[in-house]
């Protein structure tokens, strides 16, 4: 057991890897296949929907043909139609841009928002970090969809302000999460050195502090992405944000939601398995990012 | 810090730990009184509302000095603060009744649903999260995780409709969706306001049946989707208790599998359980808009919609201070509750 232990400093220095032949392209390919699994890939398939609804769309997503309401899926009409006669397949696609566009805006608001704060109210500490954090309680603490209706009250329903929904909700938690990222850091020897080194603080948080946060904050963008599409979908079903008759999966929901006891089905079901799946995608991805970066 | 806990005893501690605790709470409560506020302000002129489109500019201006309005804002405030503490939420625009008093009728419909919403939670999670914790990886395990995946990701309304589609329309095993009673079954004298609870007292069999009926469906509906993370607690802590030492001991000893799991270990995860199932209480109370309105149930979350689809907002802004409220006095007490129940908690503040 004795000759196990070796004097580090005795090592030779490490050799940078050999670059096999190939593509590095190839390279990382090979490396991180066993990443890509089936959230990537439902997550993908959306994204090419959203991008592809005029050509995948057999019909025009918002054209009523009341002639022909409330058909059972069939070979004309895949997902059957609605109310209004809407072609249930076509709007469920075109909706995907609807719900994506907004879930992603509204995310990034929050990030472009809550990591900053939240680095600031880390590396500063004192009384904005105080302040910060009571006001991201506040948000909290008042249920989210009530929130919203305060929200909708105060400024109008539109869905510009829907996506100032998802941004205000998830703005905080992304304060949270970079804070406690920076806040262990502040007295690390290398920020020390950082900073010694003369540095300025706002190069020293860029350079230095923010890049550790990188990890868990793509994680929780792709959890707040499921967060965020259920709060459009549900906020729409209530009625606020996207005006009927666009095509959004939550307003479809609702659409279909005083028919259901009669046995229509259909309204209410595609739209909501194709929330389902795309909240169940965006979370799998943040679980495995993180799993990543908390085993690595 | 370090100095005063130096030298005051342990009482003190406690002392600064609970009213460090109170002060953040009352911090929390009074900023959404600010934001709340804030919100009366962004949405339109009070004064405007009231008269309408007829008054002249004149009109407006005396009404608007009259009823306060022209006055500062921290004066504003301070009376705005007044009203609440004496319980004025306003008045409804719709029904012209006092916001406060719609808010006790419909209350007990919310409170009853997130009760039985919570009773069915505990009933099938925590169990579950023992059962997984004991073979973490079986068969169990990946069932649970995969509930855990689906239950939180299912948009509660949705699940709703499939349900009320399942069993009411194909089996015809639950009754319509049309709130806490059918339409031909007489609600039980008041008492408490909770039906069921009112049914019994009233020793009423065929409300109480009935009731509960109308109840099973938009509580199981919330407890699949509210309650899987009490389940992940449970598991995740769990598997961290198994691995201690306390419990290595009682295996070497000899102790039944099913003492070790249910009694030792199970006691240790209690803690962190009971504190999640009081914020996720604390969540249904206020978070049961979407449920309500698929099932018509006539709780606070309810009315909130109905509001604001009115362009009444009192309603809307007392149903938000009601449920923040308690959201901030549940964790707060969820926090003093396990400093009084875990000697660790009370000895790390």
């Amino acid at each position: 057991m004795q000759a196990d232990i070796v004097n580090v400093a005795q090592l030779p220095p490490e050799l940078p890897p050999i670059q096999p032949a190939g593509g590095q392209v190839a390279q990382i390919w090979a490396q991180r296949r066993h990443l890509f699994n089936g959230y990537w890939a439902v997550i993908g398939l959306f994204v090419v929907v959203a991008i592809l609804a005029p050509i995948l769309a057999p019909y025009d997503p918002v054209r009523s043909d009341l002639p022909n309401r409330l058909l059972p899926p069939s070979w004309q009409h895949w997902f059957g139609t609605d109310v209004y006669g809407m072609d249930i397949y076509s709007r469920v696609l075109w909706a995907t841009r609807t719900d994506f566009s907004i879930a992603l805006i509204g995310v990034l608001l929050a990030v472009v928002v809550g990591v900053p704060l939240g680095a600031l109210s880390g590396y500063l500490g004192g009384l904005a970090d105080d302040a910060l954090s009571r006001v991201s309680e506040m948000i909290q603490a008042i249920p989210l969809f009530l929130f919203a209706l305060m929200v909708f009250a105060a400024l109008g329903n539109s869905s510009r302000v829907l996506v100032g929904v998802v941004a205000l909700v998830n703005a905080p938690i992304f304060l949270k999460l970079t804070r406690s990222v920076v806040l262990p850091l502040r007295n690390a020897d290398f920020i020390a050195a950082a900073r010694c080194a003369g540095l300025r603080p706002i190069t020293v948080v860029i350079k230095h502090i923010l890049p550790n946060a990188l990890a868990p904050v793509s994680s929780q963008f792709s959890i707040s992405c499921a967060y965020a599409i259920q709060i459009t979908a549900g906020l729409s079903f209530l009625g606020f944000g996207v005006p009927i008759p666009y095509p959004e999966w939550g307003s479809m929901i609702q659409e279909g939601a005083s028919r259901i006891i009669y046995g229509e089905w259909w309204t209410s079901v595609f739209p909501g398995l194709a929330v389902l799946i795309a909240v169940l995608g965006f979370g799998g991805i943040g679980r495995q990012v993180h799993k990543m970066y908390t085993t690595s | 810090m370090t100095q005063v806990q130096s030298l005051a005893g342990p009482a003190a501690r406690w002392g600064i730990f609970v009213a460090r605790r109170l002060g953040s709470a009352a911090v929390a409560l009074l900023g959404v009184t600010v934001l709340l506020f804030i919100v009366t302000h962004l949405m339109a002129d009070p004064v405007y509302l009231l008269i309408g489109q007829r008054g002249s500019p004149a009109m407006l201006d005396s009404l608007r000095h009259s009823l306060g309005y022209d006055q500062p804002l921290y004066v504003q405030y301070a009376r705005y603060l007044g009203n609440l503490l004496h319980g004025d939420l306003g008045t409804s625009r719709y029904t012209f009744q006092p916001v406060a008093q719609e808010i006790a009728q419909r209350f007990p419909a919310t409170l009853s649903l997130s009760i039985a919403a919570m009773i069915l939670g505990l009933i099938w999670t925590v169990p579950l999260g023992v059962l997984s914790a004991i073979r973490p990886g079986g068969v169990l395990d990946r069932i649970s995780q995969a509930l855990v995946e689906f239950g939180v990701a299912i948009p509660s309304f949705w699940l709703g409709l499939l349900f009320v589609f399942f069993l009411y329309f194909m089996l015809k095993v639950a009754p319509a969706p049309i709130g806490q009673l059918d339409i031909t079954v007489d609600a039980p004298p008041h008492v408490t306001g909770l039906i069921v609870i009112d049914a019994m007292f009233a020793g009423d069999l065929n409300v109480l049946g009935n009731a509960l009926g109308h109840l099973f469906l938009p509580a199981l509906t919330l407890s699949l989707t509210s309650c899987p993370p009490i389940l992940q607690l449970t598991r995740n802590t769990m598997i961290q208790v198994l691995r201690s030492d306390f419990i290595r001991a009682a295996r070497s000893l000899g102790l039944p599998a099913r003492t070790i799991y249910w009694r030792y270990a199970l006691q240790n995860t209690l803690l962190p359980v009971t504190t999640m199932s009081a914020m996720t209480f604390g969540y249904l109370l206020g978070g049961t808009v979407l449920v309500e309105t698929v099932f018509s149930w006539p709780g606070i979350g309810l009315y909130a919609v109905q509001s604001m689809q009115r362009a009444d907002y009192d309603p809307i802004l007392g149903v938000v201070l009601l449920a923040a409220t308690i959201y901030i006095v549940v964790y707060l007490a969820a926090d003093l509750a396990a400093l009084f129940i875990d000697p660790r908690v009370r000895d790390a503040s």
